[in-house]
């Protein structure tokens, strides 16, 4: 490669003493000659400059003799990042490599955490480069004549792309795409993705109906990490709890790993973990006080960056942290993670691990911390994946109505849409090539008179269609509202936390809180506080000694192990019991094994395992198909709906990777059920929707959907509550959506999203016929056994009755009556 | 449709399965929180919920005084959810078809509309209604009852309560809850939430199910 931008570029390098890996020089070609394409590169390799640098070639060759002067040129690059934490970094980067190369950019921020005053700044004059998230850009694509921001756009970039595909922002990604590409038809468009089982169809999904075998490209990094995985084993298996999630007990073998290294993360799978565990640490070593710090989501903007910024300097010797540390920020000194409880993934695991040795040549440490006796089989199932390299897919979400309605009311916000220049664009997605006229139609009745039948919803009121045709928002709060809640991620509503001297702490879910009174102590941020009043969605705290206090705990819904990690656990479970391993996990589990196979059996491989058991509770029936929570979730109420078919029955199902079971006041009839085709493929599909029906799998999923489309809102923290009149319930939505508008197509797409990931046809007639194929052993146990303890003990439990309501409060009064007496 | 019937403070009161009560003696029919014209302040504010909603509670109230005839119509409060809108309109076509029957509103936290607004309507507006031995008022908390000797007949609540059966059953209830003193209705509309409570041992609570009212005895109740 030849010409100014190049050598100005290439001299730089030099001038650092680095030298381009051949992937960046082919990327830069590859964007310089005008392709699309995806680049698969780790964290740590050097990859923003692979795909900024061609940006800077570009504009140096268009303006040799000014480059050094011209400024005022309008947004250039579009930087797109699902980390707020990220984009900071990135910033930084690519301002140091202008600054050095004497090209006066700007470079700006634009998220959720940049100041009001900043964006205003920008609104009247745009930086050259902005890094901004999936959410920023829908926000920016709601203001007043927007498109000015875009008029000098050559390029975007989606960094971390496969953490958003797959998820709805992801979705909210391409429909931004989708926009910027009519504005700017020339636009150069690249993602940058991590490995993932589907790289190929990531790249289809990135670029919609613009994808082109020949004019688009993936370049790969081929970067062969050096990884280190440890699983810290129990000394004595015996006492090592056979169900739990918080991983405490190991706390004493976790404590030397990091007093071994410089700086170390520990991951947590949930924000009440990560302020359990840090207690934890403090208590038992006082010293690391200062030396330690927490990290969440739920933090405080300062606190985060803080933090952040204390990682980056070395002078912290732990964090611990939930996934808001995912991602890659670059903590030079991190030289290794520990990982508590299962990651439930093997591309997540690697992740996690990635965060230490963040440079091409170092080498990532990762110790994985089980938290009950069975994720040692996942921890040996972890180790053997990640030699294989058998990595996930993220498979994309397809049509969802909600993210649609929510973009054509944030462009009605902004200066309104005609529906035939639009409508275009929105199938040049992948996400939604095949929405039909009809589903079109739908939604844009829904956002302008509600629903199908325009009797049903007079004086609705949010998008006019104009006479000329122009779909607008008229009504200024309206337009507000909307504006305030662009996002597609599902939150409660949320409070403020706030020293009673002023100072933020982060905010905390306000059911939560409603359960404190005042004086009430509570861990939050690290500390104990005590809570003084609650107003205007505010809770004002001071510290406080002692050491009794709540925990905030975590509601929403549980990862699923991916079905990688299922298939490779069913085999490492194979190898434990045929003893054909020589894992250290899989040896140290083997008295828990042997346990089960006093109490119960451990199933051969063509064996499907189910244990009767009665209890004080009532009767249990536990199933072990080792498919993950998901399918599990699916197959039980599929289960549970055949069982009560042919009776009046009520049960309480819970479910975890492993197994699940069905509990019941009543004896389960599940000999004669088996016989009579209980796990038959025969009728599936009718038997699959009659279940979703019974159950409350569609109505879960209905919530997030609710607060995607603008049925439900939950207020803002710290804003006083002025919209109280307009807060209900997604559930009471649910409710009387299915009883007075059955065929409404946001209950559609709850119901469409239940069968799309958890009652998915074609793995549960995969399932079933493996279990039909084998051998059913149905075993009357006397106590639980190791595989069904940690399912027994889960209180997040999904129900199912065909009994009549009243019949059921009647048998509770017998039940009653029975044991007063 | 099945009743239970209750006496309480020396009256027989009939609960209607309905989520409404009857207080035979006097002929009065009392209603809690309808919340009329909630779906359409919801619509008008850009969310889109079905008037079916708002037909189905006003079609409910004719098949009640249809079939108790009542000479008066308690509503107890928060009978509209917000300002005057369309599904007034309805509720006052509504009205007009029952004009053999008084109706009386105690006015609620959204009653925010001017009194004549109600008026206008056929309602006869007051803070609270005092019949010997009760006292009929949206909230006691809201409106303290002067006259120590009567008994408040309440909504505002919203009460539901949540059961607990054998093999972790659980079933959430509305109900009405009698307590030493007073009594809260359910509420009554069928696009409201409710709210658990605890009642006490000494408590009286009858759970609606279905089409029936049942007492409940405390223990079944988790608090």
């Amino acid at each position: 490669m030849t010409g100014k931008g190049y050598s100005v570029v290439n001299e730089w390098f030099s001038s650092k003493g680095w030298n381009t890996f051949p992937f960046q020089e082919e990327c830069w070609n590859r964007v310089l000659s005008g392709k699309n394409g995806l680049l698969n590169a780790p964290t740590g390799s050097g990859k923003t400059y692979a795909l900024w640098m061609p940006n800077v070639i570009r504009w140096v060759d268009q303006h040799p003799d000014t480059y050094t002067q011209k400024t005022k040129n309008g947004l250039r690059v579009l930087w797109v990042t699902p980390l707020r934490a990220l984009a900071k970094d990135i910033q930084s980067a690519i301002q140091t490599s202008l600054n050095e190369m004497n090209i006066p950019w700007e470079v700006g921020r634009r998220t959720g955490d940049v100041s009001t005053a900043e964006k205003q700044k920008q609104n009247r004059r745009m930086p050259e480069v902005l890094l901004t998230t999936p959410e920023s850009i829908h926000v920016l694509l709601a203001q007043k004549d927007n498109i000015r921001h875009f008029r000098n756009l050559d390029a975007i970039v989606i960094d971390e792309w496969h953490e958003l595909l797959g998820s709805k922002r992801g979705i909210q990604t391409e429909l931004a795409l989708s926009r910027l590409r009519a504005l700017r038809p020339n636009l150069s468009v690249w993602g940058i993705s991590a490995t993932i089982g589907n790289l190929q169809e990531a790249l289809e999904v990135l670029l919609g109906s613009d994808y082109d075998p020949d004019k688009t490209t993936i370049v790969k990094a081929d970067i062969k990490k050096n990884l280190q995985i440890h699983s810290i084993l129990p000394d004595d298996v015996e006492t090592f709890p056979w169900y739990g999630h918080l991983g405490l007990n190991l706390l004493e073998k976790v404590l030397p790993v990091i007093d071994q290294h410089h700086s170390t993360l520990v991951f947590t799978n949930t924000r009440a973990q990560s302020e359990l565990w840090f207690q934890k640490i403090l208590e038992v070593r006082p010293d690391l006080a200062g030396s330690l710090a927490i990290h969440h989501g739920a933090l405080d903007r300062k606190v985060r960056e803080w933090v952040e910024a204390a990682l980056h300097e070395g002078s912290l010797k732990a964090v611990v942290c939930t996934s808001s540390l995912d991602l890659g920020v670059d903590f030079r000194p991190v030289d290794t993670v520990v990982q508590v409880g299962s990651p439930k993934g093997v591309a997540r695991f690697l992740q996690r691990a990635g965060r230490s040795g963040h440079r091409p040549d170092a080498t990532s440490k990762i110790f994985f911390v089980p938290t009950h006796a069975l994720e040692l089989i996942e921890a040996a199932a972890l180790k053997s994946a990640i030699d294989e390299r058998e990595m996930e897919s993220r498979p994309p979400i397809l049509k969802p109505y909600d993210v649609l309605i929510q973009y054509l009311v944030t462009l009605a916000v902004s200066d309104g849409f005609y529906p035939d220049d639009i409508y275009p664009e929105v199938v040049s997605t992948f996400a939604y090539q095949t929405l039909t006229p009809e589903e079109w139609t739908s939604i844009l009745e829904f956002i302008t008179v509600g629903g199908k039948s325009l009797g049903r919803y007079p004086e609705y009121q949010r998008v006019d269609k104009m006479e000329d045709g122009l779909y607008k928002v008229t009504n200024r709060s309206i337009a507000r509202r909307h504006r305030m809640t662009i996002g597609t991620i599902a939150s409660d509503a949320m409070l403020r936390v706030k020293y009673m001297s002023g100072g933020n702490l982060g905010s905390v879910e306000e059911w939560f809180l409603s359960q404190l009174n005042p004086g009430d102590k509570f861990w939050f941020s690290g500390r104990i506080l005590e809570l003084v009043k609650i107003k205007d969605m505010t809770a004002f705290v001071k510290r406080t000694k002692g050491t009794k206090a709540k925990t905030p705990s975590w509601m929403g819904g549980r990862m699923s192990l991916s079905s990688n990690m299922t298939t490779i656990l069913r085999r490492k479970m194979r190898e434990a019991i045929d003893g054909t391993s020589n894992d250290e996990e899989l040896t140290v589990i083997q008295p828990i094994l042997d346990v089960q196979k006093k109490w119960s059996i451990l199933p051969n491989e063509d064996e499907f395992l189910i244990e009767k058991t009665k209890s004080r509770e009532g009767y249990h029936v536990f199933f072990y198909p080792f498919e993950g929570r998901y399918v599990h979730e699916g197959m039980s109420s599929l289960i549970a709906y055949r069982l009560s078919r042919s009776m009046p029955i009520t049960f309480s199902i819970a479910m975890n990777d492993y197994g699940f079971e069905l509990l019941s006041d009543q004896e389960i009839p599940i000999e004669q059920a088996v016989q009579d085709g209980l796990f038959s493929p025969e009728n599936l599909v009718p038997d699959i929707m009659a279940s979703l029906n019974d159950t409350e799998l569609a109505k879960r999923r209905f919530r997030e959907i609710s607060q995607i489309s603008g049925l439900v809102f939950v207020g803002f923290p710290g804003e006083a509550r002025k919209s109280k009149h307009l807060q209900m319930s997604s559930s009471l939505f649910f409710d009387v959506f299915s009883e007075y508008e059955p065929e409404h197509l946001l209950l559609q797409q709850a119901y469409d999203e239940v069968l799309f990931y958890q009652l998915d046809e074609v793995r549960l007639r995969k399932a079933l016929e493996k279990i039909k194929q084998g051998k059913i052993r149905i075993l009357n146990v006397e106590r639980f056994s190791p595989y069904a303890f940690p399912i027994m003990v889960d209180r997040l439990r999904e129900k199912m009755s065909s009994e009549k309501l009243l019949d059921r409060i009647k048998k509770m009064t017998q039940q009653l009556e029975k044991h007063i007496r | 449709m099945n009743t239970y019937s209750f006496t309480w403070k020396g009256q027989e009161l009939e609960l209607l399965s309905q989520k409404a009560l009857l207080w035979k003696a006097e002929s009065i029919l009392i209603v809690a929180d309808v919340h009329l014209g909630k779906s359409g302040h919801f619509r008008k504010h850009g969310i889109p919920v079905p008037d079916t909603v708002n037909n189905a509670n006003l079609r409910l109230l004719s098949t009640l005084i249809e079939q108790y005839k009542p000479g008066r119509l308690i509503f107890l409060g928060d009978l509209f959810h917000s300002d005057p809108n369309e599904e007034w309109e309805e509720f006052a076509y509504w009205r007009s078809s029952w004009n053999s029957v008084d109706m009386l509103l105690t006015m609620g936290n959204h009653e925010i509309a001017d009194v004549s607004d109600y008026s206008r309507i056929g309602l006869t507006c007051s803070n609270s209604i005092e019949l010997d031995p009760f006292v009929f008022v949206h909230d006691t908390e809201a409106t303290p009852v002067t006259h120590t000797s009567l008994h408040p007949v309440q909504g505002h609540i919203h009460p539901a309560v949540l059961l607990k059966g054998q093999g972790r059953q659980y079933v959430r209830v509305p109900c009405f809850l009698f307590t030493e003193h007073r009594v809260l209705l359910p509420a009554f509309g069928s696009f409201t939430g409710s709210y658990l409570i605890s009642p006490k041992e000494n408590e009286h609570t009858f759970a609606v199910a279905e089409d029936h009212v049942l007492p409940i005895h405390p223990k079944m109740i988790l608090k």
